[in-house]
Parts: structure tokens; C-alpha cells; sequence
């Protein structure tokens, strides 16, 4: 029994464990690789964006709704911001989620899903909620995902293919090539659906 | 004079003189009370009546010399007139006759009774004028009369009536002294006649008692001390009453037993020889003592005869509870028994003295065997005293074998148990290492916890860029730039994102190992436990080992100690043959001895057997 040693090679661990804490306090991994990527980032930034010249485009904001791709008209949108607190609504259209407080304003949120009678998914913890509006009419449009603005020119905007029935074939204005709607936001906020007026007797 | 008369004389005497005493008491009170009934009923009779009938003479009188007035003064009514004349006229009457019974009973002159007698008719005649006058209309002068001489003519009338009233007031007193003096004379001479019985009631009572009770407390007290027993006292009396006839009656029967007494006493000191003579044919006492001195003369001829060896006489009890008679027949039939029963044992003794001669005999023969055989068993021992050195010896080396082979195992057991204290250490350092792994990974919770801080972060700054975008797309041609800036943030939020989901991921494995190493260590430490186990299931063994070389070694100590004490044994057992052999030594030179003494056992029998034949039985 006194002759058989330990299978543990302990010095080796040991190695191994200093070796990691040198790691870990080391002011830089990799100085040369974080070097390539900045410029990388730099030469990106630098290029023209828009693509095509001469074709007036469009700033948009894409979002995720129902995992179909959505986009809005930057004119169109306010701000953008997460949906922590809300007031439901009594006497309200069931696409009237409820009600929040924007920066001591007073906005109504609107679910766009119900308002096209698309399925819905729940409220997540992601749900995000764009302010849009013109001159007359400002509401919260929610979202489930926001992408990201974006530029698109009129020619990559595809006529409206025959699966899109119901209202929201009326509020569509185009539909990219990557299957990415974008919504005739001048359209929803004329629309007098959007105004409720009801009195409960 | 008392003393010598009967005791029923003395008693009637004593109550005569007393019944005398009380009639003379009486028949002086009975005279004194009668003496008083006389004065009483001569003062009710004289001056009461008097008294009486001077009184209603004068009402009578007032009354007249009212009617008069009337008749005066209310003469011109002829019926009240009338009226008043009737009434005057009734009055008199009642005057004259009161004044004759006064006169009869009166004590004193009655020339004065007379006296208004002779008044009374002066006052007529004037009443008789007064009258007239009335009629006649003379009304003044009636009045004039009426106040000049009937005035002083009734006037003289009521001063004789109150002397005559005063004389009898003056004899009622003189009465009523009289009786007082006679009341008080009679109670007087009552009271000395009562003390005097009294006196005289008492010392008859004492002398009478006093001549019966003494000589009755002498006999009583003679009675008293002959019921203790004692016959010496001395009763007689010289008096001719019947408590002198009893009291020497009492002395004859005294005298009497007082002889019996005598007798009694020599019969007690064993003279038989007295002569005792009844006083009559009822005499129980005479007859009982001259039956008892015949019996204890018959007895002691019956003892005479035992004492000279006859044996064959039968004593008759005079009653069945002659308790010395029946003692006396049971003692007879008792003696000669005894004497037959000595008499058998005389001759079973000579038997017995011969066979006694004989064993003796025969003791000595086999005296001589023991010796014989005392000397064989002698040998024996020696023998085994040699072999008992030889087990003793080997003992001892078996002893000492267990003794080292228990020290050996003591050696074991310290070292099993210096291997189970290094598994226990072995056993805590595990649980060190377990507890440590344990820490790390709640740590790397921790980490868990801030890199969901930091994503949570990295989603605001996204939002943030969104909007950046936003704003710089409103700013149409100069939000260009920032336009630039916020695509970057938006980037690097992107690569945060990345990140954290990258170290979470890491965080992960982190605690599937740590998992898998408190695993291990927990595997360790069972193996350490069971090493411990078997440990100590050696050491158990290597206990019992040792502690039952202990038993085998003490086995060997006592084997060793009974092997030297039994050495010691056989050297006792030899000595105790010497002795045996000393002993039936002793036992020859007894048995000669022994029968010496059986040779006098048969003489001294021969001896008795003489003694027994000279009593006689049948």
C-alpha cells in the first residue's frame, strides 16, 4: 500500500491553474487581432451608405411582429421604448392593449397583430413599443423585436403578393424581396377605426 | 339505767316522754288561741255595736233637724209639709230603737243614754210648737221659735251622743290592747315549750343510739377479724340485752375453733397420735379432722411396709379425687415395675459384656491389617510428588509463550488504530474540499447573476441606438454622422450581447464540474469510510486474538499455582499416613485396654443382679 503512489500529478495542475489566473489578469488577449478588427469596423463605416445613387430612399425601421418582418417610416416614429408598465382599458377595441405614461404624456398602445387578425404570441419580456404619429394622431405601435433602421429604395419594393388579405392589405404599402412589409403608417393613422368613440350607458 | 334495760323498753320509753311533751305543747296553744276568739267576739259585740248605733242615731237626728228647716221655710206648700212631718216622724223611730240596742250593750253609765233619751222629748214638744205655728200661718214666728230653741236643744243632743261616742272609742282601744299583750304572752311562752322538746328529742335520740351502737361496733369488729382467720381474739359481754346473748355466742364458737386451730397445727408437724373428739353428731368440722388423722395413719403403715422392700401391697383411695392416695397406689405400681424392668436389664447387660469381650478380640487382628496397608499407599504418594514436578515445569514454559504472543497482538492493535486516525483525517479533508467546490460554484452563481445585469444592459443600449438612429434620421443631412455613431453603439451592444450568452455558457460547464467533483469527493469519502470500517474490523479481530491468548496465559498461571499447591498436597497426605500409622498403633494397645474394662462390666453386673433379687415383686 506505502509502495503505490497517488495518480495525481499534481504539479501539473498547479501549472495549470496559474497559468489561468496570468490569463485572466492580462490586460490584453490578443492586442494584434483587436487592432484588425477596429479597422475592419473603420473601413465599414466609412463606405457610402444607400447603396444605388440617384433613387431617393426611404429610412425605415424594421421590427419583428408575430416573426413576420415589419418596417415603419422614420418620419413616422417618435422614439422607441420597452414596455415596462401599461393600464388596460375598459369599453376599449380589443387591439387596444392599454395605456402608459411617455415622458408625462398620455399614450394608448396599440397591438398591430390583433388590428390585422394575425395570431397572437403572448407579451414577452422583449416587447417593445415604437411611438409613431403625425400632426393629428400619436400611439404606440407593439413590437416584438425592433431590428433596426435601414434604407430601402423605392424599386426593391415588390407589389403586394395575394397572401395578404383582410385589413392588412389595405395598410400595406410594398413588400421587400426578403419578405419584409413596409406599412403605409399615414394610411393607420387617418384610419377612423383608430379613433374610439364610445359611451357606456 | 338505760344499759340494763331490753333495747325495746329503751325505745319506747324515749318516744313516750316525747309524744307527753308534744300534747302539753299543744293543749296550751289550743288554750291561748280560744282565750283570743273571747276577747275578739266581746270587742265585736259591745263597742262596735255601740259604736254602730250612736252612729245612724245621730244621721238620723241631722237629717231630722233638716226636715224641720224645711218645714219652716217652705210652709206654704201643705203636701211638702206633709212629707217632711212623715220622714221626721220615721226618723224617730229608727233614733229610739238604735238607742235601745246602745243602751243594752252599752259598758259604761247608761244614765247617759237616758240623758238623750229625755232630750229627744224636749226636742219633740219644741218641734210639736214649731209645728202649730206652721199651721196656724204664723210663719215669723215659727222661725223665731224654730232658731231660738231647736238650735240649742239638738246642739245639746249632739254633744251627749259624741260623749257617749267617745267613751266607746276608748274601749275598743282598751280591747284591742288587751289582745295584743295576750297574742304576745301565748307566742312567748309557745316558743320556749317547742325548744325545750326539741332539746329534750335529741338527747333521748343520742343516748339510745349511743347504748345500741357500742357493744354492735365491738361485735363487728370481733366478726372482722375472725373472718381474716384470726382465732385469738376475745369476745364476751357481761350485758342481759340480746347483743350480750349474740356476743357470747360468738366467744363459745371462738373458743371452738381456736381447739380445731391446735389440733390442726400438730397434725401439721406430723404427730399423728392426737385424739380429736366431736362436739356433736353435727360437728362437720370434729368429724372431717378425726377422718383425716385416720387416713395419714393408714398411709404411713403402707409406707412402712415398701420401705422394707415389700412391694406387694395394694393402696385403696378413699375418694376418687384422693389425690395423695392416688399418688401413692401409682407410686407403688410404678416402684415394683421399675424394679421388674432392672431386673430384665441386669441380665440383658450380662449379655452384652460378653459379646463386647469378643469384638475386641477381633479389633485387634484387624489393626494389624491397616498398618500393612498404611505403608503400601505411603509409596503410592511418593510417586506421585514426581509427576506432579514435571507438570509444573512445562506450565510454566507455556505461560510464558502466551505471555509474549499477548504483547505481539497489543502491537497490532495500536498500529490498526493509528491507520483508522489517518482515514478519519483523510475523511475531514474531503469534506474540506467538497465544501470549497461547493463555494466556488455559488460564486459562479454570483457571476451568473451580473452577467444577466450586464445583457440586460446591452439590450438598453440597443434600444438606445435604435432611437439615436431615430433622431438622426430626422436631422435628415447633418445627423449623418451620428447617425454612424449610433449604428456603432448599436454593434457593440450586439458584441455584449455575444459575450455575456458566451460567459454563461462558460458558467455553465463551470458547474457541471464543480457537480461532478463534489461527486467525487463524496465517493472518496465513502471509500475512506469503508477503509475505516475495516480498520477497525481488524483491529476487533486482533482484539479477540490477544484477549484470548490472555485467557490461555492466565489458564497456564493457574495450572502452574495448582500443580505447586498440588505438590504441597502429597507432602500433607504423606504426613498424614505417618500419623494414620501412629494411630493404629494406638488403636492395638486400646483394644487391650478395652477389654480389661468389659472383664469389670461383667463383674459389677454379677453385682446387681444380687441387689435385684432381694426385692420382692410378686
Amino acid at each position: 500500500m506505502s509502495q503505490k503512489t497517488s495518480s495525481i500529478d499534481w504539479a501539473d495542475l498547479l501549472k495549470r491553474q496559474e497559468a489561468a489566473f496570468a490569463a485572466a489578469q492580462a490586460p490584453s488577449r490578443d492586442p494584434e487581432r483587436e487592432r484588425a478588427l477596429l479597422e475592419e469596423r473603420a473601413r465599414l463605416l466609412s463606405r457610402k451608405p444607400g447603396g444605388k445613387p440617384g433613387s431617393a430612399g426611404i429610412d425605415c425601421l424594421e421590427f419583428l411582429l408575430s416573426g413576420e418582418r415589419y418596417a415603419i417610416e422614420l418620419s413616422y416614429i417618435a422614439a422607441t421604448l420597452p414596455l415596462t408598465d401599461f393600464t388596460p382599458l375598459f369599453c376599449a377595441p380589443p387591439f387596444v392593449l392599454g395605456i402608459t405614461n411617455l415622458r408625462g404624456r398620455i399614450i394608448s398602445i396599440v397591438d398591430l397583430r390583433r388590428f390585422f387578425e394575425l395570431p397572437a404570441l403572448g407579451l414577452a419580456d422583449l416587447n417593445r413599443v415604437i411611438v409613431v404619429g403625425d400632426e393629428g394622431m400619436e400611439f404606440g405601435v407593439l413590437a416584438d423585436r425592433v431590428v433596426g433602421t435601414m434604407s430601402l429604395t423605392a424599386d426593391e419594393l415588390l407589389p403586394i403578393p395575394d397572401t395578404f388579405t383582410g385589413p392588412r392589405e389595405e395598410f400595406v404599402a410594398g413588400v421587400t424581396a426578403e419578405r419584409m412589409a413596409l406599412l403605409d403608417m399615414g394610411r393607420i393613422l387617418a384610419d377612423p377605426r383608430m379613433v374610439v368613440h364610445e359611451e357606456v350607458g | 339505767m338505760l344499759s340494763t334495760m331490753k333495747i325495746r323498753y329503751r325505745l319506747a320509753a324515749g318516744f313516750s316522754v316525747l309524744v307527753l311533751f308534744l300534747i302539753l305543747t299543744g293543749g296550751l296553744s289550743l288554750k291561748n288561741i280560744a282565750a283570743e276568739g273571747d276577747l275578739l267576739n266581746e270587742f265585736y259585740e259591745h263597742p262596735f255595736t255601740v259604736t254602730n248605733a250612736i252612729h245612724q242615731v245621730d244621721s238620723n237626728i241631722v237629717r231630722m233637724h233638716r226636715d224641720m228647716k224645711d218645714v219652716v221655710l217652705y210652709a206654704n206648700d201643705p203636701s211638702d209639709l206633709e212629707n217632711s212631718l212623715t220622714d221626721i216622724s220615721n226618723c224617730e223611730q229608727i233614733v229610739y230603737q238604735q238607742l235601745a240596742v246602745a243602751r243594752e250593750k252599752f259598758l259604761g253609765d247608761k244614765a247617759k243614754i237616758d240623758q238623750i233619751k229625755q232630750s229627744m222629748e224636749q226636742w219633740k214638744e219644741v218641734r210639736s210648737r214649731t209645728i202649730s205655728l206652721v199651721r196656724q200661718g204664723k210663719i215669723k214666728e215659727a222661725v223665731a221659735f224654730h232658731k231660738t230653741y231647736a238650735r240649742r236643744t239638738v246642739a245639746n243632743i249632739e254633744a251627749q251622743v259624741n260623749e257617749v261616742l267617745k267613751f266607746s272609742f276608748a274601749k275598743a282601744e282598751s280591747f284591742a290592747q288587751e289582745s295584743r299583750r295576750n297574742q304576745r304572752s301565748t307566742f312567748a311562752i309557745t316558743a320556749v315549750l317547742v325548744a325545750l322538746a326539741g332539746i329534750l328529742a335529741a338527747l333521748i335520740a343520742f343516748a339510745i343510739t349511743a347504748s345500741i351502737t357500742r357493744p354492735l361496733t365491738d361485735a363487728v369488729q370481733a366478726a372482722e377479724r375472725l373472718a381474716q382467720g384470726d382465732v385469738s381474739v376475745e369476745i364476751g359481754s357481761d350485758s342481759p340485752d340480746e347483743l350480750g346473748q349474740l356476743l357470747r355466742s360468738m366467744g363459745k364458737v371462738v373458743h371452738s375453733m381456736r381447739r380445731l386451730g391446735e389440733t390442726a397445727n400438730r397434725i401439721a408437724q406430723g404427730d399423728l397420735d392426737v385424739e380429736v373428739t366431736p362436739l356433736s353428731e353435727r360437728d362437720v368440722f370434729g368429724s372431717a379432722m378425726r377422718n383425716m388423722v385416720a387416713s395419714l395413719n393408714s398411709l404411713a403403715d403402707n409406707a412402712d411396709r415398701i420401705a422394707s422392700g415389700d412391694l406387694t401391697i395394694e393402696v385403696l383411695p378413699a375418694s376418687p379425687k384422693d389425690r395423695l392416695g392416688n399418688s401413692f397406689r401409682t407410686m407403688t405400681s410404678n416402684v415394683r415395675e421399675l424394679t421388674v424392668e432392672i431386673a430384665e436389664v441386669v441380665n440383658i447387660l450380662a449379655g452384652s459384656a460378653a459379646e463386647i469381650m469378643t469384638t475386641v478380640s477381633e479389633l485387634a487382628s484387624s489393626s494389624a491389617q491397616t498398618a500393612t496397608s498404611i505403608s503400601e499407599t505411603n509409596a503410592t504418594v511418593q510417586e506421585i510428588r514426581q509427576t506432579t514436578d514435571l507438570t509444573s515445569q512445562k506450565s510454566r514454559q507455556v505461560y510464558e509463550g502466551a505471555h509474549r504472543s499477548a504483547q505481539i497482538a497489543r502491537t497490532g492493535r495500536e498500529s490498526v488504530n493509528s491507520a483508522i486516525g489517518g482515514m478519519q483525517g483523510i475523511d475531514e479533508r474531503m469534506g474540506f474540499i467538497a465544501e470549497r467546490i461547493v463555494n466556488l460554484s455559488e460564486q459562479s452563481q454570483a457571476i451568473g447573476e451580473i452577467i444577466a445585469t450586464v445583457a440586460d444592459l446591452a439590450e438598453q443600449s440597443n434600444l438606445l441606438a435604435v432611437n439615436a438612429a431615430i433622431e438622426a434620421a430626422k436631422a435628415g443631412e447633418h445627423g449623418k454622422g451620428f447617425a454612424v455613431v449610433a449604428q456603432e453603439v448599436k454593434n457593440l451592444a450586439t458584441q455584449s450581447k455575444q459575450a455575456t450568452s458566451q460567459v454563461r455558457n462558460i458558467i455553465g460547464q463551470i458547474q457541471k464540474a464543480t457537480t461532478a467533483a463534489v461527486l467525487a469527493t463524496e465517493q472518496g469519502s465513502k471509500a475512506v469510510e469503508a477503509g475505516v470500517k475495516q480498520s477497525s474490523e481488524a483491529g476487533e479481530s486482533i482484539r479477540q486474538l490477544a484477549a484470548s491468548i490472555e485467557e490461555s496465559s492466565n489458564a497456564t498461571l493457574q495450572i502452574v499455582t495448582s500443580t505447586q499447591e498440588q505438590a504441597i498436597g502429597m507432602d500433607q497426605i504423606a504426613i498424614a499416613i505417618q500419623s494414620i500409622n501412629q494411630a493404629s498403633d494406638q488403636n492395638v494397645e486400646g483394644s487391650r485396654q478395652i477389654e480389661a474394662a468389659a472383664r469389670n462390666l461383667y463383674e459389677l453386673n454379677q453385682k446387681l443382679q444380687q441387689l435385684v433379687s432381694g426385692y420382692k415383686v410378686a
